[in-house]
């Protein structure tokens, strides 16, 4: 920007890139040393923790005097920790239980947001604000607490351990409801009155264009909604029991267990874990920059 | 398509509409308030209740009347992780805005490989919590964690990281060899470690609000500034600062309500979770460790969530208060 | 408004109170343990049961971690549907049985598909002691362990120490931690040690019984661990772990990692440990029984398990049956081979395969010969409150060498004292 040409000038192009190189690197590290451990034995990880290279993909492995003295590589031993988490819990299922809750979490809160926010936006009737505080008010309030009266809820319903209890508590969202209300409001209302004019339905005012205006925010809401569901933990560890209900968060927490935790393993384990997620961002991210840089700016 | 209408049927429509708002409204708002109701409003107002009676290990034992918020008042742990939740909040709301905002405008003065920066930095808001907890685990290990090698190779000692009880302060003032009493410990340093990999973990995503703002701001009114005369920290005051100022309550509301609420973290990298000697423990989990860790009473866990919702609620009540005076629209 | 609010706040409540045990599955048995990492060889134990009874199989469900196990007892409590049995530390079995919600186990445990004479000689003391309350059995051993001592016992050969004379007293053990410890860089200090451990209220609480020291006064209304033989306990804590001369302490399981990768000559820990052991080291493993000072005795650790009340009859039958099949000899000795858990019987150490392992490691007869005189921590409210204060508060401040034994102890007391004085 103009307006800081002096800042430029002062700290020079290098200078910036410097710093943001070191942010890039603090950033980027983990992960890489994540990557790095995933490939290594417990012994070789105990015996030289601090290795970035692994050793079965060092030209000296299997030499003597090696904690690997002897070995030879293959395939089978450079995936070891893979195949072991891969065969030690059901990834696939887990997968696809994310996936699925993901999704449908994304669909039901994308309806249930449009529409409450549109009506809280646009138009006008008694209690509207009371409600709407009320409903801001619930963001508030942290999971732990309504943790077991949910479950006593969820278990009258018949719900526990499965897909119901996953997904339809959360197929509503105060944070998107409120999202998409800050930008219903700052569609000119002369849009509405053509529509209204044409003779249009509310309903399909909403539909037709009120929602392709708002694409931007929508995505924003889809992937807060991913995001939040590959975030929560201590939701699907109570509701559920059987393997099979079980997202990938929670399969991947039970690796880590109360006594000696298999580094090399763990590290396989997040990998996988963490591994879809990133995948999908890389495809999707000017969309999902573009978009969230707009969600922070109405209020 | 329109076909020309008179003014009579107009108003006829005007007057259909209003007509059919709230009952319309109300069908609307139902699909969200069912859900909210159900698993949100009535499970709160149930912990309410729970809040006046003892429950062991889930079972109803009996009526304890205000029992409950009586031996909260009296237990120094409570208190304690009030002060925990307080110093984690001015841990990582800070950092959120101004580091972010710092990067940011690195970020904004037009320089190459953007896009990439970018996608790095944002990594880690699509990662998991619980892939998160566990690689800074891994990292932030005492004996064999790799950032301890790398302090030790700097002779910058070996911290204990997430094992360390004693408080900030007092480390440092042990470095100069000086000896602070314990109250002025400050936040020990494995809540500061928790501090550090929650703001790693939110910092891409503050990064691009905030580089947002800064495009939006109109190029003439730095232009204007110049030509006063305004130098770059002038500018940044004077120009970038106010106009910025919705994106920065928007980052400060948001980061405060999900600092205030900050469990994962706890539970997922210390141990015992809340430790060492309750100096991780924040009110959320102190809640949690009530409620579910033998001897479990839902009922105190109940009081102590009733208790955090009056102060979530009233912060957030003062924080819009102080916006409503301060942020320049 | 306000009556809105007060009408949801009954429904709340109603909730809570009526909620009734509907949508659970009459006709098996729900099984929950936290077994994540033997899961494997606790269904195959299952199939065999369920092979004998496919009238009501038993369904075993992994919550993968303790922790996670007692949040779900917990809500699954409160919603009226709790699992069959479960595996339960007796912290949570004595608040289970202040809830009535456990099944007392000594009606069963007499009755026509009861234990034998035989059975009853044959389970360890120890074990079914901490599972008796007010002469009633209400819980079940099943997955117990024992504190031992295991030693590199290359590093014992190369520093002069006998591989087949581990130390038998505290003395021994700080004698040989002394030999071990070495400068090998010559940077001035130590990077291998004599001793490694967590610092834990268990192993202070074996040095506290070894030195003649008690939990809590014989009358049960104070904490004992402030008596001399407790602060002597911690000083030689302090000593052998503490002060960074002849080894240390962590603070989570790092410790065994460090044993493993051959930097710590002993190491004290839970049997189990030997399962994470064998087959990741490539050093010579020796396992021996805990020194003693005044007396030989070692703790136990682990969980038993429960049967809830809300189960049919059909369902508690069942559950008893599957205990004692779990528990029998046979399966009893296959866990402890395939997990490193303690024999729950005399009798498991006569079978062939038991003995063949015995021979295989030498010093597990005499560790396990440890539960003849083992001891369990005590169980009411007032110490799973204070175990917590004494861990964190005492050892650990201690160890970080903040606080001094004596002191540390003292503090502590009064905070278990005051626990005792307040329960309501």
């Amino acid at each position: 920007m103009a307006g800081n040409a002096k800042l430029r000038r002062r700290l020079g192009r290098g200078g910036i890139h410097v710093l943001l190189i070191v942010a890039g690197l603090s950033m980027i590290m983990p992960f890489l040393w994540m990557v790095s451990t995933s490939f290594r034995s417990t012994l070789e990880i105990t015996k030289d923790p601090y290795r970035f290279s692994p050793e079965v993909l060092s030209p000296g492995f299997g030499a003597p005097d090696t904690p690997s003295a002897g070995e030879s590589r293959s395939v089978g031993r450079v995936f070891a920790n893979y195949v072991e988490a891969w065969q030690s819990a059901p990834f696939g299922r887990y997968f696809f239980n994310t996936v699925f809750v993901a999704l449908s979490c994304v669909v039901g809160v994308v309806i249930t947001s449009a529409l409450a926010a549109y009506a809280f936006a646009r138009f006008r009737f008694k209690g509207r604000d009371v409600i709407f505080m009320l409903f801001l008010s619930m963001m508030m309030v942290p999971e732990p607490v309504y943790l077991v009266p949910s479950f006593i809820i969820i278990a009258r319903l018949h719900w526990l351990d499965t897909y119901y209890a996953l997904i339809i508590p959360w197929i509503a969202k105060v944070f998107s409801i409120f999202l998409l209300r800050q930008h219903f409001k700052t569609i000119p209302q002369d849009l509405f009155d053509a529509a209204t004019i044409d003779g249009a339905s509310r309903f399909s005012i909403l539909w037709r264009i009120v929602m392709p205006l708002s694409k931007a925010i929508l995505v924003t809401i889809v992937l807060f909604t991913i995001i939040g569901s590959w975030n929560s933990f201590l939701w699907p560890l109570v509701m559920t029991h059987s393997p099979e209900m079980r997202p990938i968060q929670i399969g991947l927490a039970a690796f880590s267990q109360e006594e000696g935790t298999e580094y090399g393993l763990m590290m396989a384990a997040t990998c996988l874990s963490v591994l879809p997620l990133l995948v999908m961002y890389f495809f999707a991210q000017k969309q999902i920059i573009a978009s969230l840089a707009s969600s922070g700016l109405k209020e | 398509m329109s076909t020309p209408i008179t003014a009579r049927e107009l108003s006829r429509r005007v007057r259909r509409r209003k007509r059919l708002s709230a009952a319309g409204a109300l069908l609307y708002i139902l699909p969200a308030a069912v859900i909210i109701i159900a698993f949100r409003l009535v499970p709160i107002l149930a912990a309410f209740t729970f809040s006046f009676f003892e429950i062991k290990m889930g079972a109803l034992v009996g009526f304890v009347g205000v029992g409950h918020y009586i031996k909260l008042a009296q237990d120094p742990t409570f208190w304690k992780s009030l002060g925990t939740t307080l110093w984690f909040v001015v841990g990582t709301v800070p950092p959120a805005i101004f580091v972010s905002l710092f990067f940011a405008l690195l970020l904004n003065q037009r320089i190459k490989a953007l896009g990439l920066y970018r996608t790095v930095y944002f990594m880690p808001v699509v990662t998991s919590m619980v892939a998160v907890a566990v690689i800074w685990k891994w990292i932030l290990e005492p004996e064999i964690g790799i950032l301890n090698f790398l302090l030790e190779k700097l002779h910058l000692g070996e911290p204990g990281w997430l094992g360390e009880s004693r408080g900030i302060f007092q480390l440092a003032a042990a470095k100069l060899g000086l000896s602070l009493p314990r109250w002025a410990g400050g936040p020990s340093l494995a809540l500061v470690s928790l501090a550090i990999v929650n703001t790693w973990k939110g910092l891409g995503y503050n990064i691009v609000i905030f580089l947002a703002g800064l495009q939006n701001i109109p190029q003439q009114q730095y232009e204007a500034a110049k030509i006063d005369g305004a130098g770059p920290w002038q500018l940044f005051r004077f120009v970038t600062w106010p106009i910025l100022s919705p994106t920065t309550f928007y980052v400060f509301i948001m980061s405060t309500i999900v600092s205030f609420q900050t469990f994962s973290l706890v539970y997922l990298m210390t141990s015992p979770p809340g430790g060492p000697e309750d100096s991780t423990k924040v009110l959320v989990y102190y809640l949690f460790d009530k409620g579910f860790t033998p001897p479990a009473s839902l009922g105190r866990a109940s009081a102590v969530a009733l208790v955090l919702f009056a102060i979530i609620l009233t912060l957030t009540l003062v924080q819009r208060r102080l916006a409503e005076r301060r942020v320049h629209y | 408004m306000k009556r809105a609010a007060a009408s949801l706040a009954v429904l709340g409540l109603a909730l809570l109170a009526g909620s009734c045990g509907h949508g659970v599955p009459k006709d098996e048995v729900i099984f929950w343990h936290a077994m994540g990492r033997w899961e494997g060889e606790l269904l195959a134990i299952v199939e065999e049961f369920n092979a004998r009874h496919p009238e009501m199989p038993v369904r075993a469900y992994n919550m993968s971690r303790y922790q996670a196990l007692s949040q779900k007892i917990i809500a699954a409590v409160a919603a009226g549907q709790p699992p069959t049995i479960s595996q339960a530390y007796e912290a949570w079995v004595s608040e289970m049985i202040q809830g009535g919600i456990v099944e007392c186990l000594q009606p069963y445990a007499q009755g026509p598909d009861g234990l034998t004479e035989a059975d009853w000689a044959d389970f360890r003391p120890v074990f079914l002691e901490e599972c008796t309350y007010d002469g009633r059995l209400w819980s079940f051993p099943f997955n117990k362990s024992v504190r031992t001592l295991f030693y590199n016992r290359d590093l014992f050969a190369a520093n002069g120490l006998d591989p087949d004379r581990p130390p038998r007293t505290w003395d021994e053990w700080r004698d040989a931690s002394a030999r071990l410890t070495k400068d090998l860089d010559g940077d001035g200090r130590p990077d291998r040690w004599g001793t490694t451990t967590r610092a834990s209220v268990t192993v202070f609480g074996n040095l506290l019984l070894q030195n003649g020291g008690r939990f809590f006064t014989p009358d049960g209304r104070r904490s004992a661990i402030a008596s001399p033989e407790g602060i002597e306990a911690l000083e030689f804590m302090w000593e052998l772990v503490g002060a960074r001369r002849l080894g240390y302490a962590t603070f989570d399981y790092a410790y065994q990692n460090e044993f493993r990768a051959g930097w710590v000559g002993m190491m004290e820990s839970s049997s189990v440990s030997l399962s994470f052991l064998r087959g990741h080291i490539d050093f010579d493993l020796g396992v021996a029984p805990l020194p003693g000072r005044k007396k030989q005795v070692a703790l136990i650790q682990g969980t038993n398990l429960v049967v809830f009340k809300k189960a049919t009859e059909a369902q508690k039958r069942t559950a008893w049956e599957f205990i004692k099949f779990l528990t029998g000899t046979e399966n009893a000795t296959r866990w402890s081979l395939a997990t490193g858990y303690a024999p729950l019987r005399a009798s498991c150490l006569e079978q062939p395969a038991m003995r063949a392992y015995l021979d295989e490691v030498p010093g597990l007869r005499e560790t396990y010969a440890q539960l003849t005189t083992a001891q369990s921590e005590p169980r009411n409210s007032a110490w799973f409150a204070g175990r917590k204060y004494l861990e964190e508060g005492a050892i650990q401040r201690v160890i970080r060498g903040t606080a001094s034994p004596a002191e540390a102890l003292r503090e502590t007391a009064r905070k278990i004292d005051n626990e005792i004085a307040s329960e309501f």
